[in-house]
């Protein structure tokens, strides 16, 4: 009994981290859809909370997704030491919110985990390094590029058709749902990994058969609990996240955020897609890294692209630069968080962080 | 599902049916006009009853627009953009009717040489109305082109100002023999018969700025 509470105790610190995604990243896919009140906000949660989960446990379980990526640099393998790393990263990104400074969960874990190698002794693999901070970089580029893309299609569409202007505000709601829909389930397959991914050796949950033909297994479980715990800050704390603190794209109109969380969609899909993955990699093609990426960032690259595209007006260079900040800072101060909560976790509260 | 509930056939079809009324009222008017300074005061009455019809079914059918937009919660700043739009273009039928009624209840006496320009005012105002119309039609349904017709309808007016600026020199003219209250009142009703087109000027700008809005 007493294990099992320890177990949930360390276990809370990747719930929170799911809750705080939740509630901050919903903001993102369905902030312009209910801002507008086009979307009831239950009917987006609902919507978000769901695609989630299913994105979770469908697109975030499998052998060679974001988990693994993270799992490879740094494989913790005490559950104690999954806390530390997770608290650290969720310590990160609250703070660093409350700064007002830029910040992604996904380079908040990353660095945690760096900090456990070095507390560790073990060594960080850099060519794994290299390859996530290169798709940081890549992500507002990719998100940049999609965006282009999308709002031209939508534009032509939208100019050569003779639909009636009710219509259209028909469609932008469908369309709306579909994009912020896809976008749920992008962003749990691929942001599940900054939640639950340092758990994955030191699961508690043993695999479920049902009728001996349908197997749940123990990342299965654990992955679904991250969702939920996403699902469950989408429900209780993004409306308020929506509101009052706002997002980057809440101020845009339905129709140009129908782009945006269609192409931050596409990005996160993209970084966590293992089949297109294999796909590409078995045509000896440049395949995309499965990586835990910003959805924030992507979305910032999203708007960027749609400046483009009108021909370069309103583009908010400064954000760039602030995103870079990011890619520094919060690897940094989350790496030194991890160890300084790795060595509290060891020599205060006498629990094995590291196997 | 409420979400997908389609009413927009509904709205559609008020829309279409409160634009409709607008352009028989300002036809009505410019009928009305040509029959009074005709002299033919049977078309006239017609035309006072027909554009009283127009603008209390007009009146009826907006308030129908009212309730469904307010009912089936479209996207609030769209329904704004279209309550206003169409809340602005109910003057025209109020003009129309309320101009006509003047005409009938003060009866000016309209001298020959005025008949001409008063019934180009009516004729270029008429043609403001109707080139706006068709703007917000092309704005509901294919709104680029939007933007030809708030610039006709401008032109229009423009042209309208121009005539009302001439008649006007030729009713304060000393060769025009009318007292100065005569003169007075065919000045007001030179007015009132340009209003239209300043009314379709105003709406035309509102256009403009929704047609913006809508462009992504």
């Amino acid at each position: 009994m007493t294990e099992l509470l320890i177990t949930a105790l360390f276990l809370s610190a990747g719930l929170f981290m799911g809750w705080s995604l939740g509630a901050n990243d919903a903001a993102n896919i369905f902030g312009t859809a209910v801002g507008a009140k086009m979307i009831r906000f239950k009917t987006a949660a609902i919507i978000c909370g769901v695609f989630v989960i299913i994105g979770s446990v469908v697109g975030g379980t499998g052998g060679a997704g974001t988990s693994q990526t993270l799992g490879e640099l740094g494989a913790i393998d005490k559950i104690a030491g999954a806390f530390a790393v997770s608290v650290s990263s969720a310590f990160t990104v609250m703070m660093m919110s409350k700064k007002a400074l830029p910040v992604s969960t996904s380079q908040a874990i990353v660095g945690a985990i760096i900090g456990w190698n070095l507390f560790a002794g073990f060594q960080t693999d850099t060519s794994i390094v290299v390859n996530i901070v290169q798709t940081w970089v890549f992500t507002p580029i990719l998100g940049a590029i999609f965006a282009v893309i999308i709002y031209w299609i939508v534009k032509y569409f939208i100019e050569h058709t003779k639909i009636h202007v009710l219509r259209m505000d028909k469609y932008t709601r469908y369309g709306l749902v579909i994009a912020g829909a896809f976008g749920s389930y992008s962003l749990g397959t691929n942001n599940i990994a900054n939640v639950m991914g340092v758990f994955i050796n030191v699961s508690p949950f043993d695999d479920i058969v049902i009728a001996n033909t349908i197997t749940i297994t123990g990342v299965q479980q654990l992955f679904l609990l991250g969702g939920i715990a996403i699902a469950v800050g989408v429900f209780t704390y993004s409306k308020r996240v929506m509101t009052t603190v706002g997002n980057n794209i809440l101020d845009l109109s339905p129709i140009t955020a129908f782009v945006v969380v269609l192409s931050s969609a596409f990005v996160l899909f993209v970084f966590s897609s293992e089949g297109l993955y294999n796909f590409l990699t078995a045509r000896n093609l440049p395949a995309f890294p499965l990586v835990p990426v910003s959805q924030s960032q992507a979305v910032v690259g999203a708007i960027m692209g749609i400046g483009l595209a009108k021909g370069g007006r309103n583009i908010g260079v400064s954000k760039l630069g602030n995103i870079a900040i990011g890619w520094v800072l919060t690897p940094l101060i989350s790496m030194v968080i991890s160890i300084i909560a790795l060595n509290v976790l060891q020599n205060v509260f006498m629990q094995p962080v590291v196997g | 599902m409420k979400l997908f509930k389609d009413r927009n056939k509904e709205l559609e079809m008020e829309i279409d049916l409160y634009l409709n009324c607008l352009q028989t009222g300002s036809n009505d008017f410019l009928e009305g006009v040509k029959a009074y300074l005709r002299g033919e005061s049977e078309q006239f009455s017609a035309r006072i009853k027909s554009v009283t019809e127009q603008e209390k079914d007009a009146d009826d059918h907006l308030v129908n627009i009212k309730y469904v937009l307010f009912r089936y919660n479209l996207v609030p700043d769209l329904s704004a953009d279209i309550l206003e739009l169409m809340d602005s273009m109910d003057d025209i039928a109020d003009v129309a009717k309320e101009t006509l009624q003047e005409l009938q209840v003060i009866r000016p006496n309209i001298e020959a040489s005025l008949i001409d320009d008063f019934g180009h005012i009516a004729k270029k105002s008429n043609k403001a109305v109707e080139t706006l119309i068709k703007g917000v039609r092309i704005y509901l349904t294919e709104f680029t082109t939007v933007e030809d017709y708030i610039t006709k309808t401008n032109l229009f007016e423009s042209d309208v100002d121009k005539l009302l600026h001439n008649l006007k020199i030729k009713i304060f003219d000393e060769a025009l023999q009318c007292t100065l209250g005569e003169k007075l009142l065919l000045n007001k009703f030179a007015d009132e018969f340009a209003k239209l087109s300043d009314i379709a000027e105003k709406v035309a700008s509102k256009l403009s700025v929704f047609r913006f809005k809508r462009s992504i």
